[in-house]
């Protein structure tokens, strides 16, 4: 029972965590079929900026999502100035993003490597104290991260789903030609993706490295697992990507319970390898059409 | 088509033959191992090149099949105490088998999937070396785990240049068996790019659907693609490791990959002597940032941004353009 218990608000736990860090790769492929692998250097970016919000600048704890909102857009706004804007549309636009954003996050921790220095710091969004509910037992950060990341989702599910900028979105990501055609200024709904992804993942970042520790290479980790769970729930697809969160904490953290923690990932990628056999665009991707 | 190809054999043929010459020139003992270092990794990078650029198959983890051939030689080098020339055809067989699971796993994907499962599973490689802690082997007070763990392997033996040609020249054996290996794995690649299975990557790099529906079997010639690239692969890393004579998981770090990723790019993936051109444009920048260790990756990856924004078909591909622009008839005035 105890280990049922432990390995349910576990899997709450990490599932919440993973949604809101690949709702945002989720939302870039989706929308301009780029696939930013540049997510990992926004996670630290947004964990450096709750630190320089909170520890430098003595502003009080919770502030730090603030501040890791405000790096990941600036993050973001880098990104689609250095490299979307030049290429997007051009021949190869998906590959070459690719190697593009791998070298811009190579860039972006080897920066703050040389500037800030390799030191582990402490994300200081944090809580202290847990809540007992007779076997359960949860800590408030657990509960902090849960619910921030239940909100970020919302929130970018009503974005997408509600507002005027979501309706551009949604009509660049089915055709853009037409979309231009019926008058979609089509860079500047791809400025505002580009930015508002790099809020996601500066904010998913300051969460991230609330249960861990912030340091030059912290992003990478998340970014793989980032990718796993887009990919085994449909790259691009939101709602995939939240399933597959939640199905991928749960095999990890059972893993972990009963193989020991090391064999957590390596099972994980087994099994999104042979459902990615039998469903090639993942659970609830879309088969894409190649117009020839 | 033939012109072409005895073209590329003859331009082979020049090229090792300069570079053979090159120890005559009297270069020190570093800029000798440098070089040597560079021929390995073009000859990494032109089989890379085969899966990536020539079939179009998006594999970023393809330094997996290397480092499963360098620790095939190293461990059996360790373990078996066995000379390392018996074991570069087993370096060869777990590249061959790496890659066959490479291929299995991306086997009806596309794109960007690849770009991630492939790279899941290079990482995956990498996380399980520097995780394997557990005591394998005891020598006085230090205790080493089977694969070596983050420190990687060493003193497993080397090629025997020092017994056969004294000490002061094992360099120059090590530098000549790179050689050969670079030698052969663009051989590998100028035969495949000019055999019909050659022109079957193409046609399916080029547009996928209408090579499938001109008969060509994609699944079956992206299998034969991994498994030839595979073998060289596996066989670079067992020199590799020789050569060097320590093999650890940094091989599979992500400034690695980079580099090497660099260094198809900006000479041009796709191309047989892509990856030559941009090993060299790396090593230059490699020695330009000696002094400045700490940016090197950043010099890397910017030179990589600014040819993909600009000449992204990479150096070969710029060339190739400047040529037709400049023979191209043009209206006078």
């Amino acid at each position: 029972m105890e280990l049922l218990t432990g390995i349910l608000t576990s899997t709450i736990a990490l599932g919440a965590i993973y949604a809101a860090s690949s709702v945002s790769l989720a939302l870039l492929w989706g929308s301009i079929s780029m696939l930013n692998l540049a997510h990992g250097a926004m996670i630290v970016i947004g964990a450096y900026g709750s630190v320089a919000l909170v520890t430098g600048l003595g502003l009080p704890w919770w502030t730090g999502l603030l501040g890791g909102m405000i790096a990941g857009a600036a993050g973001g706004l880098l990104l689609y100035v250095s490299q979307v804007r030049w290429i997007f549309g051009k021949a190869n636009f998906d590959l070459r993003i690719i190697i593009l954003t791998m070298a811009f996050s190579t860039i972006v921790v080897d920066l703050i490597n040389n500037l800030i220095g390799a030191k582990i710091l402490r994300q200081p969004f944090q809580v202290e104290g847990r809540f007992d509910l007779g076997a359960l037992s949860i800590g408030h950060q657990t509960l902090l991260v849960v619910c921030c990341s239940a909100l970020m989702v919302l929130l970018l599910q009503l974005v997408v789903h509600k507002t005027n900028l979501g309706r551009l979105i949604r009509a660049v990501s089915q055709d853009i030609t037409a979309a231009r055609l019926n008058g979609v200024p089509v860079q500047a709904v791809i400025f505002q993706v580009t930015v508002l992804a790099g809020i996601i993942s500066g904010a998913s970042g300051v969460l991230l490295t609330s249960s861990t520790t912030v340091y030059p290479g912290a992003g990478f980790d998340p970014l793989l697992k980032a990718l796993i769970v887009c990919v085994l729930g449909g790259l691009g697809s939101i709602p995939g990507a939240l399933a597959a969160s939640f199905a991928l904490a749960g095999l990890e953290t059972t893993v972990q319970y009963t193989l020991g923690v090391k064999w957590g990932f390596p099972v994980s990628l087994l099994v999104v390898v042979l459902v990615l056999v039998y469903r090639p665009t993942g659970l609830f991707g879309r088969q894409e059409l190649e117009r020839n | 088509m033939r012109s072409m190809k005895s073209r590329d054999l003859l331009i082979l043929l020049l090229f090792v033959g300069v570079l053979s010459l090159l120890p005559a020139l009297g270069l020190s003992r570093y800029v000798l191992g440098q070089i040597t270092l560079f021929i390995l990794w073009a000859a990494v990078v032109s089989q890379w090149n085969l899966v990536f650029g020539v079939a179009g198959i998006l594999s970023i983890g393809h330094m997996a099949l290397f480092a499963v051939g360098g620790y095939a030689t190293a461990l059996m080098g360790l373990y078996f105490g066995m000379s390392l020339w018996w074991t570069l055809p087993v370096a060869a067989l777990a590249g061959l088998l790496m890659s066959l699971v490479m291929a299995f796993a991306t086997f009806r994907l596309r794109g960007a999937y690849v770009v991630v499962v492939t790279l899941a599973i290079a990482m995956t490689v990498y996380q399980l070396l520097v995780t394997d802690v557990a005591c394998f082997r005891q020598t006085q007070s230090v205790c080493y785990s089977f694969s070596g763990g983050a420190r990687g392997l060493s003193r497993f033996g080397d090629f025997g240049f020092r017994e056969l040609l004294g000490y002061s020249s094992a360099p120059l054996g090590n530098f000549y068996l790179s050689l050969i290996m670079l030698a052969l794995s663009i051989l590998v690649a100028i035969m495949v790019v000019y055999s019909p299975y050659g022109q079957a990557f193409k046609a399916m790099r080029d547009n996928e659907v209408c090579a499938a529906s001109r008969g060509i079997e994609i699944r079956k010639y992206q299998a034969i693609v991994f498994a030839v690239s595979g073998v060289f692969t596996g066989l670079s890393g067992g020199v590799y490791a020789g050569v060097i004579g320590t093999f650890g998981p940094q091989v599979l770090e992500l400034s690695t990959l980079l580099f090497l990723l660099s260094m198809m790019v900006v000479g041009g993936r796709g191309t047989i002597w892509g990856p030559v051109v941009g090993t060299i444009v790396l090593a230059l920048i490699d020695e330009g940032f000696r002094d400045l260790a700490a940016w090197r990756n950043t010099a890397y990856a910017a030179v990589l941004s600014i040819i993909l924004l600009t000449l992204p078909e990479g150096l070969m591909g710029g060339f190739a353009s400047l040529r037709k622009w400049a023979l191209s008839p043009r209206k006078e005035g």
